[in-house]
């Protein structure tokens, strides 16, 4: 909800302002005062590599995974499934229409401290997509958010053309509807036109 | 001077007010006692507009109620420009598209916001969330795509009466728990939205630009 | 969550309803502490409240009253009455607004510490209750009353661009508030109608489970100019931007120990409210682990 200032990120409920060392350095409710030293968020480890921002639950000498150097982000999707449960959805959709995705699943260690947020441990999914003549070796990087959901990052290997990158978004919409059907409280189409 | 049956908090109301402050519109506002009175439910309002809905838009002697017609008024009345209601036939009709979007897919939300507002009970409220994220999955996808031809806008390359009937819902989600974390993309739409000229908030929606105003 | 267990929440008194949003010969289910109720108005128009328990078993509820144009309940067994508001027998001119009720998903505490917090002002009300180049919060005195009973913060005064539905020009205005138990909280503030004489405006939280509430609001208030509606509005469209903050603090439960106090002096009512619940061994909507 903050706002990013010159001076730091400012909260729009006091309009208090810190720094990036996690320290408040103006409180407009006293603004010729000096911010008392307690007035502090807590921080977390944060370092942004392959072109995403990659944060830890506690100060970690260990580095995120590696990824390949070329690895180009498609799509940050939120999934309404946990990661685990979308790691079994992820090769038994059949997809003709949009590719199917291949898997070898790999579960690192090293991911078990850049959790997010809440529960359960982050994985990294990667095989190669295929449809059609287009093949695209990818990455995908769940990030578990709120409520037994997840957040899923999907990357190809290396840099992909405009189609390939269509081709691929198209697939992971798809890979979503089928979950969303899947699960239970989805409402069959046409439940809420009521105009029907 | 146009004349705008309207409530505070009412999402659909938000979408009136948007467009006519982008336009630079005039109006005087009507308030009607939604909550706790329900005065729209009363004979005298249902003699106004027999679906007890609001807003309701007076010109003169002309009278139209849905959110959605009224943005389509207020442009072919009042924007010389003809970029927010174009008038070619596939780019209108794609507006025409979005605008029932937002007035039945997104239904939902705004009803849903509503209740938890007024402490209404809610039945069978993860059916009612499904519909929403279902709702707010399309739109985002359709932004996402917008986005990787260049597109930042639903429609064309610059805001058009889709774009407004569709932000409150979206800026308002977190009223009836749901996360714009969640939806990357509208996040991004959002953020551009705030930063027409003319934008204005509505209870609930963060001014863009609070940094700025802190450092004045 | 165990009622039972958290006497000071059990034996207090709590609004469930405003008499007009029962007609007669209705019901509703409503939900107190956690509990489930069922809340019914006969058709002579006085009101009666089942409490459907856990077993199976459904008791009608012993402490129900009408005060102030509200229904009061009380699961357990009240040591005081329910508050005096004097000022709705004092025989002034003010106005009634009933307010209605809103849902907040979060508990009661963060409701009524949101309510009577000032430095809020300048960014959730910018231009009305505060604007962002007069953001300082002058000091102010933090009381108990009724021997300990009642939390004040007295004397707290700010420059408000538009105070009140009635107000004009901006001005600087003064506040007394009333924190009578965990979940009711009064504003006393200059009418700028009546130069010495208060408005009031009045929460009384219903506290359905730990993380979310009902808040029944009234205002009474010197306005001879305005609309019933324009009044409501200009309080919903305050109340609704206060929401938009609770709905995203975290957590949900209002945090009470000690270490989670962060001392700036114009938080000063929030400590006195936080220590003061933390004092009372009042459990239900407070979070006292360090989080």
């Amino acid at each position: 909800m903050g706002d990013v200032a010159e001076k730091g990120l400012v909260c729009p409920y006091h309009g208090w302002r810190f720094g990036g060392d996690a320290q408040c350095n103006f409180i407009p409710a006293h603004p010729g005062g000096t911010p008392p030293a307690a007035a502090r968020v807590r921080p977390y480890p944060a370092v942004e590599r392959n072109g995403y921002i990659w944060v830890a639950r506690q100060d970690t000498s260990v580095e995120p995974p590696s990824l390949p150097a070329g690895v180009t982000p498609v799509r940050s999707m939120h999934m309404p499934v946990s990661g685990e449960r979308l790691a079994g959805f992820w090769t038994r959709a059949c997809l003709h229409a949009t590719g199917r995705f291949s898997r070898v699943e790999s579960s690192c260690p090293e991911t078990a401290l850049f959790q997010s947020y809440v529960e359960g441990s982050g994985s990294i999914l990667h095989g190669k997509w295929q449809s059609a003549g287009l093949g695209v070796d990818y990455v995908g990087i769940v990030q578990p958010t709120h409520g037994g959901t997840c957040m899923l990052h999907l990357a190809a290997q290396e840099p992909l053309s405009a189609e390939a990158r269509l081709g691929l978004n198209r697939a992971l919409v798809a890979l979503r509807h089928e979950i969303s059907r899947s699960t239970a409280c989805e409402p069959k189409w046409g439940m809420n036109h009521e105009c029907v | 001077m146009i004349r705008l049956y309207d409530y505070i908090l009412s999402a659909e109301g938000y979408k009136a007010r948007l467009l006519m402050s982008m336009l630079g519109v005039s109006y005087q506002p009507v308030k009607v006692d939604v909550h706790p009175g329900r005065m729209h439910r009363e004979p005298e309002f249902l003699a106004i507009n027999p679906l007890g809905t609001l807003p309701v838009l007076e010109d003169g002697d002309f009278r139209l109620h849905d959110a959605q017609a009224i943005l389509c008024f207020l442009a072919a009345r009042y924007d010389v420009s003809r970029r927010w209601l174009p008038v070619e036939p596939e780019a209108f009709s794609r507006v025409m598209m979005w605008l029932g979007f937002a007035g039945r897919e997104m239904a939902p939300l705004l009803r849903l916001r509503m209740a938890d507002i007024q402490a209404a009970p809610v039945s069978g409220r993860s059916v009612v969330e499904a519909e929403c994220r279902r709702a707010l999955g399309v739109l985002e996808d359709h932004v996402y795509e917008g986005e990787l031809c260049g597109r930042r806008w639903l429609v064309e390359e610059h805001p058009t009466v889709a774009d407004v009937a569709a932000f409150p819902g979206v800026a308002l989600m977190a009223d009836c728990g749901l996360a714009l974390e969640d939806y990357p993309a509208l996040w991004r739409w959002a953020h551009a939205f705030k930063r027409l000229p003319g934008f204005i908030v509505m209870p609930g929606v963060l001014p863009p630009r609070l940094a700025d105003a802190l450092a004045a | 969550m165990n009622v039972c267990d958290d006497p000071v929440a059990l034996n207090d008194w709590y609004v469930v309803a405003y008499v007009d949003e029962l007609g007669l010969g209705k019901s509703e289910q409503t939900q107190l502490l956690g509990e489930e109720l069922e809340l019914m108005r006969e058709r002579d128009g006085r009101f009666r409240c089942l409490w459907h328990k856990r077993d199976g078993t459904a008791e009608p509820l012993e402490h129900i009253r009408q005060r102030y144009g509200f229904v009061w309940v009380s699961l357990g067994r009240p040591t005081r009455d329910i508050l005096t508001i004097a000022e709705f027998d004092d025989g002034e001119p003010r106005r009634f607004i009933h307010r209605g009720r809103i849902g907040v998903p979060s508990s009661a505490q963060r409701v009524i510490e949101n309510f009577f917090d000032l430095s809020h002002f300048s960014f959730v009300h910018t231009g009305t209750l505060g604007g962002y180049d007069a953001a300082e919060v002058p000091p102010y005195r933090v009381e108990y009353r009724e021997d300990g009973r009642e939390l004040w913060a007295v004397g707290c005064s700010f420059f408000q661009p538009k105070a009140s539905a009635a107000a004009g020009l901006g001005t600087q205005v003064y506040y007394d508030y009333r924190i009578a138990s965990p979940c009711i909280a009064i504003i006393y503030k200059d009418s700028l109608v009546r130069p010495g004489k208060k408005d009031l405006i009045g929460l009384f939280v219903q506290p359905c489970g730990e993380e979310h509430c009902t808040v029944h609001s009234f205002a009474r208030v010197f306005d001879e100019t305005n609309s019933d509606e324009h009044i409501l509005h200009f309080y919903h469209e305050i109340f609704a931007q206060d929401r938009m903050i609770l709905v995203h603090q975290r957590p949900r439960k209002l945090p009470v120990h000690p270490r989670q106090e962060v001392p700036a002096a114009s938080d000063a009512s929030s400590v006195a409210y936080r220590r003061w619940l933390d004092r009372s061994g009042l459990q239900f909507g407070l979070e006292r682990n360090l989080t």
